[in-house]
C-alpha cells in the first residue's frame, strides 16, 4: 500500500480539467451568439435605445463607399440586389460604417429602393449608454 | 475518457472561435414618402449639419426634440430631412433613432 501512494498523487486530476472544459463549453454556448463574422475592420453605427436583433448577414458598406456581401466584393447595389433569393427581397438590410457619408446611405437606399426592395434597415451595433 | 475530453475540447474551441458578443439593432432608413399625401399640414423642413439641427430655420436641440413643433405635430405632417455634407452615418441614424419618439411625423430623407 504504501508503495502505491506516491504513484496515485501524481496522476493528472482528468476529471476536474474536464469540468473546468466543460464550464468553459456551456458557458460559451450560452452567451455568445453565431453568426456570420463581420469584417475587423468595421466601425459600426452605435445606437443605444432600440430593440436587439441575431447578427447580421447583410450588405456590409465601408466608410469610402465599397460594398461587400459575406466577403465579397458588390459593383453595386442593383447588382447585389439581383442576387438575393425571392424571399429575402422585401426587406434589405445594410450594414453602414459608421463615418460613412450619410448622403451615400441615402444614395444607396434609393438605389435598393428603385431595384425592387420595400423596406430598408440600417443595421447598428447596440452600445449601453 | 482522453477521447471525451478532446470532443469537448473541439466544442469548446468551435465555440469560442465563432461566437460573437457585440448585440445589434436595426432601424428603418425612410428614404422615400409612402403611400398616398392626403394631409393639409404644411411640410416640416429640418436641416442636419454635423454639429447643428435646424428645422424650419431655427437651431433646435437633438435631445428636446418633443418640447419643438415636432412634438406637436399633427398625424401624418410630412417632415422633410435635408443633409449636410458633412454628415456621417451615424449623425443620421443618432436623428432618426430621435424621431422614431415622434410616430405622428412622414419622415423623409433627401438625397444630394
Amino acid at each position: 500500500m504504501r508503495r502505491l501512494a506516491p504513484k496515485k498523487a501524481q496522476r493528472e486530476p482528468t476529471i476536474a480539467l474536464i469540468n473546468i472544459v466543460f464550464l468553459m463549453l456551456v458557458f460559451f454556448m450560452v452567451a455568445g451568439t453565431l453568426g456570420q463574422p463581420l469584417d475587423r475592420s468595421l466601425d459600426l453605427v452605435r445606437t443605444a435605445d432600440l430593440d436587439g436583433r441575431a447578427p447580421p448577414d447583410a450588405l456590409v458598406i465601408h466608410p469610402d463607399g465599397r460594398l461587400e456581401f459575406r466577403g465579397v466584393e458588390q459593383t453595386s447595389a442593383a447588382m447585389f440586389y439581383a442576387t438575393l433569393p425571392e424571399t429575402a427581397r422585401d426587406t434589405v438590410r445594410i450594414v453602414p460604417d459608421r463615418a460613412l457619408p450619410a448622403r451615400d446611405l441615402i444614395t444607396l437606399s434609393r438605389d435598393l429602393r428603385a431595384a425592387g426592395a420595400q423596406r430598408v434597415l440600417v443595421v447598428t451595433e447596440r452600445v449601453l449608454e | 475518457m482522453t477521447s471525451l475530453i478532446d470532443v469537448i475540447f473541439l466544442l469548446l474551441l468551435f465555440f469560442m472561435l465563432t461566437s460573437t458578443f457585440s448585440k445589434f439593432a436595426e432601424i428603418e432608413l425612410s428614404s422615400a414618402l409612402q403611400g398616398t399625401a392626403t394631409v393639409n399640414e404644411p411640410p416640416l423642413f429640418l436641416q442636419l449639419g454635423a454639429e447643428t439641427v435646424r428645422l424650419n430655420g431655427n437651431a433646435l436641440d437633438m435631445a428636446t426634440l418633443d418640447a419643438s413643433p415636432l412634438g406637436s405635430a399633427a398625424e401624418g405632417t410630412v417632415l422633410l430631412v435635408s443633409l449636410a455634407g458633412d454628415v456621417n452615418a451615424q449623425r443620421l441614424t443618432d436623428l432618426l433613432v430621435a424621431l422614431r419618439g415622434l410616430p405622428a411625423l412622414r419622415v423623409s430623407v433627401l438625397g444630394s
